[in-house]
C-alpha cells in the first residue's frame, strides 16, 4: 500500500510539473511587465526580547488547587527572536517556567518555497490519590489494600508538533510532512479490584502506576492544482508505546463463577501497544464562486499489537454551496462511515500467563460494528443587512452489526432540525437565537434521547459609549420513552424501565464598565444546572432488579468573576482578576434498599467552592527594560468534606517576578 | 476485503481526477462567479493602480504595515517574469490612484510643517467596514483558493463562513508580520464569541484550555470540517486520543460502542465533576447498568464499595484485552 502511494505521489509530481510548465508560458504572456524596476528585499532590523525572572511557589492540602501547574519554585526564562534577512524568516519563542513546563514556538521560511514550523509545549499534571476507605475493616470482603498511602501523582505532558512544507516554485504543488509527538511520563494512581476478582471476595486496591507513554502521528502528503479541482493525499502513520508500567500482575483468590477460575497469579491493566494506518484523499473546487464542492475520502486501519484485535474504518464525506445569489446560500452534504471492529473470538491457550484456564475463555462478546449515513442541507438567508437566518436539517441512519450479542437495537435513525437568526436590532445591539429540534428512532442507548428540544438566545448590547453587555441562556430538554437494562446475572435479561428527562440549562452575563480611558471593569456571571430524573435498577443478593422509580441527579455550578485593567500610565499596566466558581452534585433515590441503612447517594455528594485571585503589574522603563509582577492564589475547598469523593482542600500561592529587555 | 474495496474506491477515485485533471489548466477560476460579490471588491473602476511604491513613498503613517507586510508569506510571493511582489497593497484595497490624487511628497511635507495630517481619499478604496461577511473573505479566497494548502477545504460550508463569520474577524493582517494567530492568543479570540464554552473552562475540572496548555485548536478547526462541531477529526474518539491514545483500542473487550463516542460519558470542555465526567458517578454508569447488590446484611460496607467509585473495580472501562474473573466476559474488572 505504500508503495503505491509514494509512486501515486510520483505521477502527480510528473503530471504537475508538465502543467506547471504550460501555465508558466500561460501566465508570462499575460503579465504587465514593469520595465527597468527591480525589487529589493527590505532591510528589516531583527527584534530580540529577553526575560528573567523566578517563580515563588507556596502551596498546601490537595495540589487540585494548582491542577497544572508543576508546584516547585524556580527561576523562569523567556525570550523571542524576530529576524528577516530576507528571503529568509526567521522566528523563535520560548517560555521556560521550569523543566516541566516550558513553550516553544519557532518557525522558518524561506521565500515561499521552504516552510517550517515547531512548537513545543510541555505542562505538568497534578493527579489524585484517591484514598480507599473500608467501613468495616474486620471483614475481609469488601475490603481495601492501600498499597500507595502518602504518594503525590502527577505526569509531565511534552507535546510537540512539526510541520515542513515544500513548494515547487510560482505552481502551488506542495509536499509536506505533519508531525504530532506526544511524550506522557510520571506516576499515577492504578486502582483495581483485587480478591478473587469476583463477589466472592472483593478487595479493592490502590497502587502506584509508572507510566512512560510515546505517540507519534506523522503524516506526509502532497497537494496541488489538478484541472478543474485541487487534489490533496496524505498518508499517516501513528504509533502507541506504553512503557513504564504497562501490565501488572497480583495474586488472586479462587472466584466462583462458573467456570470457576482457580486461584493464582493473573495478569490486570494492560495498557497494550496500538498502531494506525490512515490514507486520505482530499479533492475541491475553487472556493470563490456560487458553486463549491469539497470531497474527503479516508480509510483506516488500527491494531492492537498485544492482543491482535483490528479496527478498519472508512469515512467518505462530500459536500457541496451553492449561492443562488447574493442573500441565500444553499449547503448539502452527505458523510458515510463504516467501522468494521473484529476482536478475537477467543483467546489463546496461554495468553498473557492465563495457562489453561483460558482454554474455556470463548464466550468473548464480539465488538459492535456500524455503518453510518448522514444527509444534511443547510439554508441561509440574509434577506437584510441587518437580519440573517439558518435552517438546517439532518437525517442520519445507524446500522449496527453483532447488536444481538449486546442487546442493543440493530437500526436508530436520527432527524434533527435547526433554525437560528442573527440580528442587529439597531447598530447597539444584537440578538442572536437558536431552537434545534431531535427526533431519535430506536436509540441504542439509556442516555439518547427519543426527543430533545434546544432553545438558546444572546444578546448583545452597547448602550452607551462607556458600557456593553452580553446576556445569553439556553435549555436542552431531552426525553426518552422507555430505558433498558441488562441485569447483570449475563443472561442479558432485559428490564424496561419508564421514562427518563434530561433537562440542561445555562445562562450567563457580563458587562464592562470603560470607567476611564485607562481603567476598564468586567463583572461576569455564569449558571450551569444539568438535572436527570429516570427510573434506576439495583440488584439485591437474590439476583433481583429491584426498580427505583423516578431517580433525579442534579448538578449545578455557580461562577462569578470580576477583571479589572488598568494603565495609571502609558508606560504601567494594573490586571487584576477575582473569581469564585460553586459546584454541587448529587443524586436522590428512592428504594428502600438504597437508602437503608445509609443512602448509596451519601458516598458520591459533592460541594465544592474554587476561589482564585490574580494581580499583575508591568512597568516599561527607558531603553526596552521593563519589570513584572504576577501574584496568583487558588483555594480549592471541599465544602462537605466527604472522605468517599475525590475533592480534597488545597491552597496554591503562585508569585513570578520578571525583568525584561527588548532590543 | 473490506479493506481492499476501500483501497480500490481511493485509487480509482484518484486517477479519474489526475485525468480530468490533465484536460485543463489550473486557473483557479470560480465554476460560476459571484458577480454581486466581485463588483464589490473590485474598487471604482474609474482608478487605476499605482503600485505600493506611490501609495505609501509620501506617507509614513504606514511605514510599519509595509514593512511587516514585505516581511510576511504573502510579501514573499514574487513574480518569476517581473521578479516584483505578486501581492501589494492594491491586491486587497483596490486600485488607489483617486486615493492619492494630489498628494506629492513637497505637500505631505508642507503639511507636516503646518502640523497638519495629509488626507488620503481612502473612501475611494473597497470600502471593508460595509462589505458583507462573504464578499469580505472574498477578498483573502481570491488568492487562498489557489494556494493548494487545504486549511480552507470545508471553509464555504463551515459553520463560520454561514455565520457571517470573515476571515478578518480572525487574522489581523495589519497586526504583524506573522497573519497566523499565536496559538496561545486563541483561546481570548475565541472567547470573544464562544462564551458560554469559555465559562466552561472555569469548572472545577477542565482542560487546560485557560491556563494556555491546551489550544482550542487542537480539537477544532474553526475554517470548517465535515465533522461535527468543526472537529479536526472525524469522529470525537479520533479528536480525544490523539492525546489519550492509550484508550483507543481496540480492545478484545470493547464497551459496546461508548468508546467510540467519548462524550457519552465525558464533557470535554469543563465539568464540576472529576475527569469531566458529565454526571458524577456512580449515577453516571446506574443511567445504562444495574447497580451491584443492595440490601444486604453488611449494606453499609457493601455500599461504600458499589456506590463510590465504580471505576475503582472497573478501572478498564475503555476496554481491555484481559478477561474478567468471571470467565470470558469484559466486566474491565482488569
Amino acid at each position: 500500500m505504500k508503495k503505491i502511494l509514494i509512486l501515486l505521489f510520483s505521477v502527480l509530481v510528473i503530471l504537475n510539473t508538465s502543467v506547471f510548465a504550460e501555465e508558466t508560458e500561460t501566465r508570462e504572456t499575460e503579465t504587465t511587465e514593469t520595465e527597468g524596476e527591480v525589487y529589493h528585499f527590505p532591510e528589516i532590523k531583527p527584534e530580540f526580547y529577553g526575560l528573567l525572572g523566578y517563580r515563588l511557589v507556596n502551596f498546601g492540602g490537595s495540589e487540585k488547587a494548582g491542577e497544572f501547574e508543576y508546584l516547585h519554585s524556580s527561576p523562569v526564562l523567556g525570550g523571542e527572536i524576530r529576524a528577516f534577512p530576507l528571503p529568509h524568516r526567521l522566528h523563535l519563542e520560548a517560555d521556560v517556567l521550569n523543566k516541566k513546563d516550558y513553550f516553544i514556538d519557532m518557525g522558518y521560511s524561506y521565500k515561499d518555497l521552504f516552510l517550517f514550523r515547531g512548537m513545543n509545549r510541555t505542562l505538568f499534571h497534578n493527579l489524585d490519590n484517591i484514598g480507599l476507605i473500608d467501613l468495616n475493616p474486620a471483614t475481609a470482603s469488601p475490603g481495601v489494600s492501600v498499597r500507595d498511602r502518602g504518594e503525590q501523582y502527577g505526569i509531565e505532558g511534552g507535546l510537540s508538533n512539526l510541520f515542513l512544507r515544500f513548494k515547487t516554485p510560482d505552481f502551488p504543488f506542495h509536499v509536506y510532512l505533519d508531525g504530532r509527538f506526544l511524550n506522557k511520563n510520571g506516576d499515577m494512581q492504578q486502582r483495581f479490584m483485587g480478591g478473587s476478582g469476583y463477589f466472592n471476595n472483593i478487595v479493592r486496591v490502590s497502587r502506584k502506576k509508572n507510566i512512560n507513554w510515546n505517540i507519534r502521528d506523522i503524516t506526509i502528503g502532497a497537494n496541488s492544482h489538478v484541472g478543474p479541482v485541487e487534489v490533496d493525499i496524505s498518508h499517516g502513520e501513528k504509533r502507541f508505546d506504553s512503557g513504564g508500567d504497562r501490565i501488572f500482575s497480583d495474586s488472586y483468590t479462587a472466584s466462583t463463577s462458573v467456570p470457576v477460575r482457580p486461584a493464582g497469579t493473573y495478569p490486570h491493566n494492560l495498557v497494550p501497544d496500538l498502531k494506525s494506518s490512515t490514507n486520505t484523499l482530499k479533492l475541491h473546487t475553487s472556493y470563490t464562486g456560487r458553486l463549491v464542492g469539497a470531497a474527503t475520502v479516508s480509510t483506516t486501519d488500527k491494531r492492537n499489537r498485544d492482543s491482535g484485535a483490528r479496527a478498519d474504518y472508512f469515512a467518505g464525506a462530500a459536500e457541496v454551496t451553492y449561492i443562488p445569489y447574493n442573500k441565500m446560500t444553499l449547503v448539502g452534504r452527505y458523510k458515510h462511515k463504516e467501522a468494521d471492529l473484529e476482536n478475537p473470538s477467543s483467546l489463546p491457550a496461554g495468553y498473557l500467563g492465563y495457562s489453561a484456564y483460558t482454554t474455556s475463555i470463548t464466550g468473548i462478546r464480539p465488538s459492535l460494528s456500524s455503518q453510518t449515513d448522514t444527509f444534511s442541507g443547510i439554508v441561509r438567508y440574509r434577506p437584510i443587512a441587518m437580519l440573517g437566518l439558518n435552517a438546517g436539517y439532518t437525517y442520519e441512519q445507524t446500522e449496527r452489526k453483532n447488536d444481538d450479542a449486546w442487546k442493543m437495537t440493530g437500526k436508530t435513525t436520527r432527524k434533527d432540525t435547526a433554525l437560528s437568526a442573527t440580528a442587529r436590532l439597531t447598530k447597539k445591539l444584537t440578538l442572536k437565537a437558536k431552537y434545534e429540534h431531535r427526533d431519535v428512532h430506536n436509540p441504542a442507548h439509556n442516555t439518547q434521547p427519543n426527543r430533545s428540544n434546544y432553545g438558546g438566545a444572546s444578546l448583545a448590547w452597547t448602550p452607551l459609549n462607556w458600557a456593553s453587555a452580553m446576556l445569553s441562556y439556553n435549555a436542552v430538554k431531552e426525553k426518552r420513552d422507555d430505558i433498558h437494562y441488562v441485569t447483570a446475572s449475563g443472561a442479558f435479561t432485559a428490564v424496561n424501565a419508564q421514562n427518563r428527562t434530561a433537562l440542561r440549562n445555562r445562562a450567563l452575563g457580563s458587562i464592562t464598565f470603560i470607567v476611564f480611558k485607562n481603567l476598564s471593569i468586567t463583572p461576569s456571571y455564569a449558571y450551569i444546572h444539568n438535572r436527570i430524573v429516570q427510573d434506576l435498577v439495583y440488584n439485591d443478593t437474590t439476583g433481583s432488579p429491584k426498580l427505583d422509580r423516578d431517580v433525579s441527579y442534579k448538578d449545578t455550578a455557580q461562577s462569578y468573576a470580576l477583571s479589572l485593567n488598568y494603565a495609571p500610565k502609558k508606560n504601567f499596566d494594573i490586571n487584576a482578576e477575582a473569581s469564585q466558581t460553586k459546584g454541587r452534585g448529587s443524586f436522590y433515590p428512592g428504594h428502600a434498599n438504597a437508602l437503608l441503612p445509609v443512602s448509596v447517594a451519601s458516598f458520591s455528594e459533592l460541594k465544592v467552592k474554587e476561589t482564585g485571585y490574580a494581580l499583575g503589574g508591568d512597568y516599561r522603563f527607558k531603553g526596552g527594560w521593563a519589570a513584572g509582577i504576577k501574584y496568583r492564589y487558588n483555594n480549592f475547598k471541599d465544602m462537605i468534606d466527604n472522605p468517599y469523593d475525590d475533592a480534597k482542600n488545597g491552597i496554591a500561592r503562585i508569585i513570578l517576578l520578571t525583568i525584561s529587555k527588548k532590543w | 476485503m473490506m479493506q481492499s474495496k476501500k483501497v480500490l474506491v481511493f485509487l480509482s477515485l484518484l486517477f479519474i481526477f489526475i485525468f480530468l485533471g490533465c484536460e485543463s489548466l489550473k486557473t483557479s477560476k470560480p465554476i460560476i462567479p459571484i458577480k454581486e460579490y466581485e463588483k464589490m471588491i473590485a474598487g471604482r473602476l474609474d482608478a487605476d493602480y499605482v503600485g505600493t511604491a506611490r501609495c505609501l513613498s509620501a506617507c509614513h503613517s504606514h511605514d510599519k504595515i509595509k514593512q511587516d507586510f514585505e516581511a510576511s508569506t504573502m510579501g514573499a510571493q514574487l513574480s518569476k517574469k517581473s521578479g516584483l511582489p505578486i501581492v501589494d497593497c492594491e491586491s486587497c484595497h483596490g486600485p488607489g490612484s483617486l486615493a492619492i490624487e494630489g498628494i506629492t511628497p513637497e505637500k505631505v511635507e508642507q503639511d507636516r510643517k503646518e502640523g497638519k495630517e495629509t488626507k488620503c481619499e481612502f473612501e475611494t478604496l473597497i470600502d471593508y467596514k460595509n462589505l458583507p461577511a462573504q464578499a469580505l473573505s472574498l477578498i483573502c479566497l481570491k488568492c487562498h483558493t489557489a494556494n493548494a494548502t487545504f486549511n480552507l477545504h470545508n471553509w464555504n460550508a463551515g459553520v463560520h463562513a454561514l455565520s457571517d463569520v470573515s476571515c478578518s474577524d480572525c487574522h489581523k493582517v495589519h497586526s504583524g508580520v506573522d497573519l497566523k494567530v499565536k496559538p496561545r492568543e486563541t483561546v481570548e479570540m475565541c472567547s470573544k464569541c464562544h462564551e458560554e464554552v469559555s465559562a466552561e473552562f472555569r469548572l472545577p475540572s477542565h482542560h487546560p484550555i485557560s491556563e494556555k496548555k491546551v489550544f482550542c485548536t487542537d480539537c477544532h478547526d474553526s475554517h470548517g470540517t465535515p465533522n461535527e462541531k468543526s472537529l479536526r477529526k472525524t469522529t470525537v474518539k479520533e479528536t480525544c486520543t490523539q492525546c489519550h491514545a492509550e484508550k483507543e483500542g481496540p480492545f478484545v473487550f470493547e464497551h459496546a460502542d461508548n468508546s467510540e463516542e467519548c462524550s457519552s460519558c465525558h464533557s470535554p470542555h469543563g465539568s464540576i465533576n472529576n475527569y469531566l465526567l458529565n454526571v458524577r458517578v456512580p449515577f453516571l454508569c446506574l443511567q445504562c447498568h444495574e447497580g451491584h447488590r443492595t440490601g444486604t446484611a453488611s449494606a453499609s460496607e457493601s455500599k461504600g464499595a458499589y456506590y463510590t467509585n465504580c471505576t475503582d473495580c472497573h478501572s478498564t472501562i475503555h476496554g481491555t484485552d484481559i478477561p474478567s474473573a468471571t470467565a470470558g466476559k469484559g466486566r474491565f474488572t482488569q
